[in-house]
């Protein structure tokens, strides 16, 4: 017990935390590499043809796991806004900011492949549905936050009216879903209902394992923004003199 | 007379002295109106089914604008600063303080919304929907308004980024106030769509305060 | 009144709005909330008088007709009570094949659905061809889903 209260104590302390990522990042972005790569081979080479869509469905290996990153890396933002607030750690301003552009990407991929996925099963390039239409909220409220965090001179209050804002969001984020939905709807329910799927087991690994390797992704890319992110916050220390050099 | 009370009608007659911030909304807001019919055909069916979505939106700009500068000037002159420091609940201040700002500003807008319903031909008998989705709507969109102003305070210019913040969160409302209008003037049942507005009303006033406050202590504290 | 009291009634009146807010919620689920009508809808008169609304049922076999020489398609929307005759110009999407739920958006004409958009509502389920473990199952069945599909997906 004691070790792991030590371990996460340590971890929040940003010297600490500068010299551990640099190792678990580059393991992380090797693990992604060769997720990504396994999923990419299974997904559009090894899974069949769907009875319905044809190959068409084969853009969902891209587009599942961009869609359920950008809600991922909202939540992981709105946790750490939550802890920097409580606790006033520096390191959870960095990692919130780090997030930020990270998800406003996995969001912006999973809009455009949405797009593109919608046109021939659909008919139509966009819809305003729930999950499309609460996408683009969602999209516009990590250009939000990005843009706030970036506005004031003193970078503390940036982070910390941020942080607001996206505890704030993440109310409201289930609160458009479900507005949008009653609005109107026309996507296909959730594939995954529980623990059990409808997905044929030979499309689903490939899947889970993009899924996996997008987590990995994020988890090399946050580590290593946050690095510069953590060094910005805290240039006026001997330590950040120490690892820059001068 | 309480001490909560005479804060309210001091900062309903600093709003008021202020002719400018109520007006400007109101002018805001009817110019808008009738840009519509210009910029689309006159034609009263188009009118009448894009009328309760050019209201809703009219009405979200000129508060959201209206707002920008809500506690601008408590911020420069120190008053915040005392807010922050007193033992009595800020909640509290910010709720009045906001509730006096919709006083002033949003409900001539409200008022006013008729005119411009008749201008954009829609349904007399869907007035009253309007009107009541409107007194519920302007009332949260306030709170929110509040809240990019309390993030923004420090900021010299905030116009477009307070519009930018809030107008994603803001987003459910304009649905259930545009819809319930839309449906009570098509001879459908508004009442859903009513009292989902009333849960988001509910849910802004519970919670924002609370929000607003934090936000106008991370402005003092930096 | 002392900070604690003070602070104390604060939180009261911040849980009061939670709860009003939350039986406002619960009171409007109970209302029924459309956003498409069913054939035997339609011919209850529950289609708005004026204006486009969204017609949501199944392609009933045999009835797609198309006009050569144009983009014009001609086909009946069913929910196995009442059929609706629709029309419309246009690329249909690629899922859009008889027996399968689809969403109409448009007005009656003349007792004729004139259709401006077509979407087709493709299920949450991905299967290889060849394998169908749900057999092809009779129309009330597939009905029964699409309206489960359609209700789900309103409330997810």
């Amino acid at each position: 017990m004691t070790a792991i209260r030590l371990f996460f104590h340590r971890l929040a302390s940003p010297p600490h935390f500068y010299e551990l990522s640099k190792p678990w990042g580059r393991a992380f972005a090797w693990i992604a590499l060769v997720l990504i790569l396994v999923g990419l081979y299974g997904g559009l080479w090894l899974a069949p043809r769907d009875f319905q869509q044809g190959n068409g469905y084969r853009i969902m290996y891209v587009h599942v796991p961009s869609a359920w990153m950008s809600l991922f890396v909202f939540m992981v933002m709105a946790a750490s806004a939550f802890v920097g607030l409580v606790w006033r750690m520096r390191l959870a301003y960095a990692v919130a900011a780090a997030s930020a552009p990270l998800g406003a990407a996995f969001t912006a991929v999973a809009l455009v492949t949405g797009s593109l996925w919608g046109k021939p099963m659909w008919g139509t390039y966009w819809v305003w549905d729930a999950r499309l239409t609460s996408e683009l909220i969602l999209f516009f409220l990590y250009l939000g936050f990005i843009t706030l965090n970036r506005s004031f001179e003193d970078q503390q209050t940036g982070d910390r009216a941020a942080a607001i804002l996206a505890l704030v969001g993440a109310i409201d984020v289930p609160i458009v879903h479900y507005s949008v939905d009653w609005w109107q709807t026309l996507h296909q329910g959730s594939s995954f209902k529980g623990l059990t799927s409808e997905i044929a087991p030979s499309m689903l690994w490939p899947l889970l394992v993009m899924m996996a390797g997008f987590m990995f992704y994020y988890g090399w890319l946050v580590l290593w923004r946050a690095r510069s992110e953590i060094l910005l916050r805290e240039a006026d220390r001997e330590w950040t003199r120490k690892v820059v050099g001068s | 007379m309480n001490p909560w009370i005479r804060f309210f009608r001091s900062e309903l007659g600093l709003s008021w002295r202020e002719r400018r911030r109520v007006l400007l909304p109101l002018v805001f807001f009817v110019v808008v109106a009738a840009l519509f019919p210009l910029a689309m055909t006159p034609r009263p069916a188009t009118l009448r089914l894009i009328a309760p979505g050019v209201i809703w939106v009219d009405v979200m700009l000129a508060t959201f604008l209206g707002l920008e500068s809500l506690f601008r000037q408590d911020y420069e002159e120190g008053v915040l600063e005392q807010w922050i420091l007193s033992p009595s609940s800020l909640e509290l201040r910010v709720f009045l303080k906001v509730i006096s700002f919709w006083t002033v500003t949003s409900l001539p807008l409200i008022i006013m919304s008729p005119i411009l319903v008749l201008w954009l031909s829609f349904p007399v008998r869907a007035l009253a929907v309007l009107l009541v989705g409107l007194l519920l709507g302007t009332v949260a969109l306030s709170f929110l308004g509040a809240l990019g102003a309390a993030l923004t305070v420090s900021l010299r210019e905030s116009g477009m980024l307070v519009a930018i913040l809030l107008l994603p969160v803001a987003t459910p409302i304009l649905i259930f106030g545009a819809h319930s209008a839309l449906l009570a003037a098509a001879r459908e049942n508004p009442r859903p769509a009513l009292y989902l507005l009333a849960t988001l009303f509910f849910l802004t006033v519970g919670l924002v305060p609370k929000a607003i406050s934090t936000a106008l202590k991370v402005s003092y504290e930096a | 009144m002392t900070r604690r009291h003070q602070r104390l009634v604060m939180v009261l009146l911040m849980l009061g709005c939670v709860a009003l807010a939350v039986g406002f919620a619960l009171r409007a689920f109970n209302g029924d909330l459309l956003y498409y009508i069913t054939p035997t809808q339609l011919y209850d008169g529950r289609a708005p008088a004026h204006g486009q609304f969204r017609l949501g049922g199944i392609v009933e076999k045999g009835s797609v007709r198309r006009l050569p020489g144009s983009m014009t398609v001609n086909f009946t929307l069913t929910d196995y009570h009442h059929a609706v005759p629709v029309v419309y110009t246009g690329i249909l999407p690629d899922l859009f094949r008889v027996g399968q739920g689809i969403v109409v958006r448009g007005r009656m004409v003349n007792g004729i659905f004139e259709a401006t958009q077509v979407l087709a509502k493709h299920g949450a389920k991905y299967m290889p061809p060849g394998i169908h473990p749900l057999k092809p199952s009779s129309g009330q069945e597939k009905m029964l889903a699409l309206k489960r599909d359609l209700a789900g997906g309103a409330r997810s």
